[in-house]
């Protein structure tokens, strides 16, 4: 049986045509929304994933520093290096900088690590040198804009970059940077020297006003940089079930500890997941109105030729050519605009300012999602053909 | 010889009420294989209306028809469900607006009647050439109906009503639209190919001078089929 679909699109290419193309770039910004959702996915996993640590310890009733803030004492490591299984407890810092840097802001996440033990460090340095003097060096994310050997000015110090790394962002997309931690602890703090002085005046007649009489050292020692953190991560040793050293720190000690997994899920269903489902809905709004596109054309379309139809029944063609006729039309038009969608998409898809992460799975899952929205759309069309009777061929 | 259509106090009623046309009124008709009968009659006597009821195209509204031995009307409904199967099997049409697709070519408008009952593609294209030459209009065969003379879309609308090898061809005015001497050519091809082939040809005319030679002649008016000839 020859194929009438074909033959009746060829009288009018361009109009098919127009409509791929216009049905192309719906799809391919679906294709987009979904690449960025991975993208999110992975920024928002992408320091935990980098940090390589089994165990994380935070701030009790908290979920952890990428959700809300999370304070815990740096001194807290010590007492973890010594429960069985682990082998290694680093203490991190996290905090978002917003400087100006030639002229224009620049965000940047900072990670504060302990540069002697490495974990939670850099993870893998493209070019340059992990940190290896106490103060005043970082290692930057090499999309950041920042070049070997500059300087930035963090808090009131400069910091200069030793090493660039790559693909590690913070939640929001920004890139990264890594500090000595007794670096990045004094970035949080901040303090100018008025700022200091004022505070231990205050401290000072606070102590006063006790009826104690302190001592000039004794609050300085009072004041300084309290030794904070933001969590505490954990190496356990290769065999040993991290479970069971989540559930020791659990037990006794008055901070919550989970596995690097429970950390991954409090990004992905909880931080995210509002703009996970925000994404989700768009694609899901934009396939509707792509379905509504080729339904609208496919229905007139066959409203066009209802008297051809007629006269395909009249010479006694079978419902199955008709049906046919009318699906065959939707999915090519689906499909030509997959194809154009898909195009258009891989071209440019790296240009984008949200980094776009592609899965093969996803693409192919579009296109059913597309093939079977085609079908769904070529059903008015494919009703009013066949309520047609072969008599209207005869009548005006 | 066999019957190829019966039709026994066949009535077509349109509209009800103070709208009512009776176009059909309880008509009386048979014919046979290899049999060429004419219908004339003046406009609204109810012709199409009986070419469409045996076309299984409208209901009537009472009376039997058989088709081929079979009755396929009677007691006031279908007595046969798959009404397309027997028209693209046992049927050819060829009415008074040509009805030829206007998104196949010339030669696709007619393969398409063969492919329909099963006729393999080549087979169906060396058939409908060979019509298409005879009726003079094979030098088109790739054209698109639309860039077609109203005489050449009635000769391949023809072309399509016979390729397919049916065994009654309903004919509506087919030679309206044609000069005379293509007028006698397609009535002299509908006769041969009763006498060769066995078809039963009805054709409804208003021009008196193409029914000499038909086996019979039917006058109609105002539904009623007066007499024979
Ligand atoms: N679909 C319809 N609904 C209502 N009345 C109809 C319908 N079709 C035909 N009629 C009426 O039935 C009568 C017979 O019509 P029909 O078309 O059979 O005449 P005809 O002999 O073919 O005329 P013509 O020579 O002009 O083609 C006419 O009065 C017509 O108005
Ligand atoms: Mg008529």
């Amino acid at each position: 049986m020859m194929d009438l679909a074909v033959r009746d699109l060829g009288r009018q290419p361009r109009k098919f045509a127009l409509t791929c193309l216009g049905v192309g770039m719906l799809i391919m910004v679906v294709m987009s929304m979904g690449a960025i959702y991975r993208g999110n996915v992975d920024d928002a996993t992408s320091v935990i994933l980098n940090t390589g640590a089994d165990v994380w310890v935070v701030q009790r009733y908290t979920n952890g520093p990428f959700a809300e803030s999370s304070r815990v004492p740096e001194d807290l490591k010590h007492t973890l290096r010594g429960l069985s299984g682990v082998v290694d407890a680093g203490a991190l810092s996290f905090q978002n900088i917003q400087v100006d840097w030639k002229g224009r802001p620049l965000r940047l996440f900072a990670i504060g690590y302990d540069k002697d033990l490495g974990l939670g460090g850099p993870p893998n340095i493209v070019s340059g040198r992990p940190i290896l003097n106490r103060h005043y060096e970082m290692v930057a994310g090499v999309k950041s804009g920042l070049k070997l050997g500059d300087a930035l000015k963090l808090g009131l110090d400069d910091y200069k970059v030793v090493g660039l790394v790559r693909d590690v962002v913070s939640t929001s997309g920004d890139q990264v940077i890594y500090l000595n931690l007794p670096d990045a602890q004094k970035i949080q703090f901040k303090k100018d020297n008025d700022a200091i002085r004022n505070d231990r005046v205050r401290l000072k007649e606070t102590l006063a006003a006790a009826g104690t009489n302190p001592d000039d050292r004794l609050v300085e020692g009072l004041s300084g940089e309290t030794h904070i953190v933001n969590a505490v991560v954990l190496k356990v040793r290769k065999g040993y079930p991290a479970d069971d050293v989540v559930r020791e720190v659990n037990r006794w000690k008055h901070y919550r500890a989970m596995p690097a997994a429970g950390q991954l899920d409090i990004m992905t269903m909880g931080v995210i997941r509002k703009a996970t489902m925000q994404l989700g809905l768009f694609r899901a709004i934009l396939l509707a109105v792509s379905m509504a596109v080729i339904a609208l054309i496919i229905y007139t379309q066959t409203m066009d030729k209802i008297r051809d139809i007629a006269t395909l029944k009249l010479i006694g063609a079978p419902d199955r050519t008709i049906v046919r006729l009318i699906m065959e039309q939707s999915l090519l038009m689906g499909f030509t605009a997959y194809w154009i969608g898909l195009a258009v998409f891989m071209a440019t898809y790296r240009y984008f300012p949200k980094r776009m992460i592609v899965y093969a799975i996803d693409l192919k899952m579009l296109f059913v999602a597309v093939m079977f929205i085609c079908v769904l759309a070529s059903l008015a069309g494919i009703r009013a053909a066949l309520k047609v009777e072969p008599s209207r061929a005869l009548g005006g | 010889m066999t019957e190829v259509v019966r039709l026994e106090n066949l009535r077509k009623v349109y509209g009800s009420g103070e709208t009512e046309v009776v176009a059909l009124a309880d008509a009386n008709l048979t014919l046979h294989e290899g049999e060429v009968s004419a219908v004339l009659g003046p406009s609204g006597s109810g012709k199409t209306t009986m070419l469409m009821c045996l076309g299984c195209i409208t209901e009537p509204t009472s009376g039997t028809m058989s088709i081929g031995g079979e009755e396929v009307y009677g007691d006031g409904g279908w007595k046969r469900r798959d009404l397309r199967r027997l028209r693209r099997e046992k049927m050819g049409f060829i009415f008074q607006a040509h009805n030829l697709i206007p998104f196949l070519n010339i030669l696709d408008n007619v393969v398409i009647a063969a492919e329909l009952v099963g006729t393999p593609r080549k087979e169906s294209a060396k058939k409908a050439m060979e019509l298409l030459e005879y009726l003079e209009v094979a030098h088109r065969a790739d054209k698109f109906p639309a860039t077609l003379s109203g005489g050449e879309r009635q000769r391949v609308a023809i072309a399509r009503a016979l390729v397919h090898g049916p065994s009654l061809i309903l004919a509506d005015e087919p030679t309206a639209a044609l000069d005379t001497d293509r007028g006698r050519k397609v009535v002299t091809l509908l006769k041969d190919l009763a006498r060769k082939r066995g078809v039963g040809v009805i054709v409804v005319t208003h021009d008196v001078r193409m029914v000499e030679g038909f086996d019979s002649v039917y006058h109609m008016k105002d539904g009623a089929i007066l007499d024979s000839e």
